[in-house]
């Protein structure tokens, strides 16, 4: 299984995350509207500050993944806080967040230049509270060069130093240590206020991670909790709010059936089965539709396709496989004649495209009608442009195109227009319902997509492709978490991937870019903002649809 | 058809030093037990981690010649067993490179087997049964196999896609060693003798493997393997900075992915002071 969803993180840093703790892990936005927040490591998840993710050059995010890495590997996690004081927990943590990275350290030395530049700022020298005594400690455990005025700092760097050359891997020695410093701290009445507390620097987690405290009930699971925190991130994009769901089917379109599909639920990991309900239908094509009224875009270049075909023999080659045994009597005969041999003599076989059945699936929903950004005109239309385009391009002897469109109304209704199918003569008629199709509702990309790739396993080439062109983000009215269609959809395109059907997709919204290659995967989509680069794009799909 | 009049018609196939070979456990006994019976095997395992150097190292212990052939989906029947060619008397047969070994008693070694198309392993089919013969169709020749011959076929399950597998009446013809990357600390000797860096050199590039193998799956096919190890030691051993080497050698040369690469980039980077 793929790596579940980095959400609101850059994908690379849940790569970098796991690659360090030789797992998979996740790591996620956290939105939250405390001050100065750290990041919050679980079992299986790395929460990151927003403002870590928005720093461009990333410093902090490869900070914090190699501070949390460095827990991951050498902390014993969820460690009883019974009978210790609050200041003791605290010591105790900023003791084993310096014996981590002193061990991962030894480990990638690379990384003292990834957490140095963060071990800059030293408290102010009144600063007599707890935080400065420990940012203080911190700053001479991480660089044992540093010298500090203060004597329960020093103490602590003595007792540190001495038992780091021992043993670092014993953490109940630096635990009985830590413990020793908290007292002494105690003792020189400096007061803990758990809530002004934050661990420094800002690339350390909360250190939650190392403890349990008895009276804590379940933490909520991290999605919950990050989606609790950030409804403002990504609300889902609504359509015109449709106050009934009724399903009833258009006038100018008949009803060819309903199906039930499944929908992957991330959270909980599973298929819901029979969840969507995909009706679909057939678009009477308008009055107005004429061949004159239909301008069709012109066609593009054919891409070469061929594979090697060896039911197709070519006779009289320069090279080959075998002898060609006509040609090689007469190469016999014009030497006798002493004349100069022909030599061409060897068969090999020929080359032919596969037959292939390309499905064009449209996004008619509501937020078709916005206009593309660099075109001006609605990304209908741009969509309609590129379906006419491709299916009169590439059909052909070798090739079946079918174009589709789909559009979502809760799920209780998945609507799915079938504007031209799979061998059926592209005439006006099917140009015509292709360019008077209406985009309205939502986009629930899932449910269409394993209705799609159900249809396209009924075609018998060789070669099965669907093209999705949208403009963007899956969203619905009964869906409220982000993620949840995006993941779905994600989930379909993987089903896809494994019955043999190649996915890719035109997205002509540069905002649907991220959710885009979440859904169908690096090299499988491309963003496209005008005609010109349409063209060029639906080409080397073209050309992607005909190779294995 | 007459015997070549070479001797030793095998001996560009001979190894002429032997290959360093590291052992990571009792492949080396095993394989020479499937030899002794002259069973036809199958090496798996992922790209880079030694393969091919097992089957020369075995080659040179058992002192037989090698005949690789790697094979393409382009490769047809006569690519392995022969063709007739022209000449100036007329048609002449011309052995192919497993006919060649099948003749003269040579380990034949298909890499990559599932990379060439169904129809064109079965000709193997007679080889590896009790028959142990090669039916030259064209030419109307059955070969016997020489007593020292034996077939070996190596691929590599981890990336090919489920339309591309060996028949399954092909399979079952074969005895299987299973190969991976070996124990970090074997493989950091491999690639210090390879690459001829100091151990600890060798320690830290395993390392950084070991990080991206934790991707296979997540968004990576392959880890990285020894061979890019060797690669990236043998560059750095040159003067190539280390970040430079690892860059060229394993992070551009496994992904094009930029969050992939910069996931890669960072284990090179914490790996090196």
């Amino acid at each position: 299984m793929n790596l579940p969803a980095a959400t609101g993180a850059p994908p690379w840093i849940g790569l970098l995350l796991s690659g360090f703790a030789g797992r998979g892990l996740r790591a996620q936005a956290l939105a939250s509207g405390a001050h100065a927040p750290r990041p919050i490591l679980t079992d299986d998840h790395l929460l990151m500050p927003m403002a870590m993710l928005d720093d461009d050059a990333a410093q902090g995010a490869r900070a914090a993944v190699a501070h949390a890495a460095a827990h991951l590997k050498y902390s014993t996690p969820h460690s009883p806080t019974a009978g210790l004081r609050p200041m003791t927990v605290a010591v105790v943590s900023a003791f084993e967040d310096a014996r981590v990275e002193r061990l991962a350290m030894a480990e990638l030395p690379g990384l003292r230049r990834w957490w140095a530049p963060f071990h800059v700022d030293a408290p102010a020298d009144g600063d007599l509270s707890f935080g400065a005594f420990v940012a203080r400690l911190g700053r001479v455990l991480f660089d044992p060069q540093l010298r500090e005025g203060n004597h329960w700092v020093e103490k602590g760097r003595e007792l540190f130093e001495r038992q780091a050359a021992a043993d670092l891997l014993d953490r109940d020695v630096f635990r009985r240590i830590a413990s020793v410093l908290a007292n002494d701290l105690g003792q020189m009445r400096v007061r803990f206020e758990p809530q002004q507390y934050r661990v420094e620097p800002t690339y350390r987690d909360d250190n939650s991670y190392l403890w349990t405290h008895a009276e804590r009930v379940d933490v909520p699971p991290p999605d919950e909790q990050v989606l609790d925190a950030m409804p403002q991130l990504a609300a889902p994009k609504l359509s015109e709010a449709h106050a009934s769901p009724d399903g009833e089917p258009q006038p100018e379109e008949i009803e060819l059936g309903r199906y039930l599909v499944p929908e992957w639920d991330y959270r909980i990991e599973r298929h819901r089965r029979d969840w969507c309900t995909v009706v679909e239908t057939l678009p009477l094509a308008p009055p107005s539709a004429t061949t004159s009224a239909v301008a069709l875009p012109p066609q593009l270049p054919r891409a070469a396709s061929e594979r090697l075909n060896r039911a197709r023999r070519l006779r009289r080659q320069f090279e080959g496989d075998e002898i060609d045994l006509d040609a090689a009597i007469e190469v016999m005969v014009d030497r006798r004649l002493g004349l100069v041999p022909d030599a061409r003599l060897f068969r090999r076989p020929g080359r032919e495209a596969p037959l292939t059945s390309l499905l064009v699936l449209l996004d008619l929903s509501e937020s078709a009608n916005n206009p593309v950004a660099g075109d001006g005109r609605p990304v209908l239309a741009l969509e309609q442009e590129a379906a006419l385009q491709l299916a009169q391009t590439v059909r052909g002897p070798s090739t079946r195109v079918a174009v589709h469109g789909f559009n979502s109304n809760t799920r209780g209704h998945v609507g799915y227009q079938r504007l031209l199918d799979f061998g059926a003569s592209f005439d006006a008629g099917a140009a015509g319902r292709v360019s008077a199709a209406r985009a309205r509702h939502s986009t629930r990309i899932g449910a269409a997509l394993r209705h799609a790739v159900d249809m396209l396993a009924h075609e018998p080439s060789t070669q099965h492709t669907l093209l999705v062109v949208t403009d963007g983000a899956p969203s619905d009215i009964d869906v409220f978490d982000p993620h949840y269609l995006v993941e779905d959809a994600r989930a379909a395109v993987q089903e896809a991937k494994r019955r043999g059907v190649q996915v890719h997709c035109v997205t002509l919204d540069p905002a649907g870019e991220r959710d885009a290659r979440r859904i169908f995967g690096w090299r499988r989509y491309r963003v496209v903002t005008n005609t010109i680069a349409l063209a060029a794009h639906l080409r080397l799909v073209q050309a992607r649809a005909m190779v294995a | 058809m007459k015997p070549l009049a070479s001797s030793d018609p095998l001996s560009a196939y001979r190894l002429a030093a032997e290959p360093y070979y590291r052992p990571t456990g009792g492949e080396i006994a095993l394989y020479e037990h499937a030899y002794a019976h002259r069973m036809p095997l199958i090496l798996k395992g992922p790209t880079g981690c030694g393969k091919t150097r097992f089957v020369e190292a075995m080659a040179w212990r058992l002192g037989r010649p090698l005949v690789t052939l790697a094979c393409n989906e382009d490769m047809t029947a006569s690519d392995l067993v022969g063709r007739y060619l022209l000449d100036a008397a007329g048609t002449a047969w011309h052995d192919g490179p497993l006919t060649l070994a099948v003749r003269h008693g040579g380990i034949c070694y298909l890499d990559e087997v599932v990379e060439a198309r169904q129809d064109t392993t079965v000709v193997i089919h007679p080889l590896t049964d009790a028959r142990r013969i090669l039916p030259l169709d064209k030419k109307g020749e059955i070969v016997h196999a020489h007593p020292d011959f034996q077939l070996v076929v190596s691929y590599n399950p981890g990336y090919q896609s489920s339309a591309k597998d060996m028949k399954p009446s092909t399979r079952q013809r074969f005895a299987a060693l299973e190969f991976d990357y070996p124990q970090a600390a074997v493989e950091a000797e491999i690639v210090a003798h390879e690459a001829q860096i100091d151990t600890a050199l060798a320690q830290t590039l395993v390392g950084i493997a070991q990080r991206s193998r934790a991707l296979k799956h997540h968004g990576l096919d392959e880890g990285i393997s020894t061979r890019m190890l060797i690669y990236a030691g043998v560059l750095i051993r040159d003067g190539v900075a280390p970040r430079d080497s690892c860059d060229m050698t394993m992070t551009r040369a496994l992904t094009d992915d930029p969050d992939m690469a910069t996931a890669l980039r960072g284990f090179v980077d914490a790996a090196f002071a």
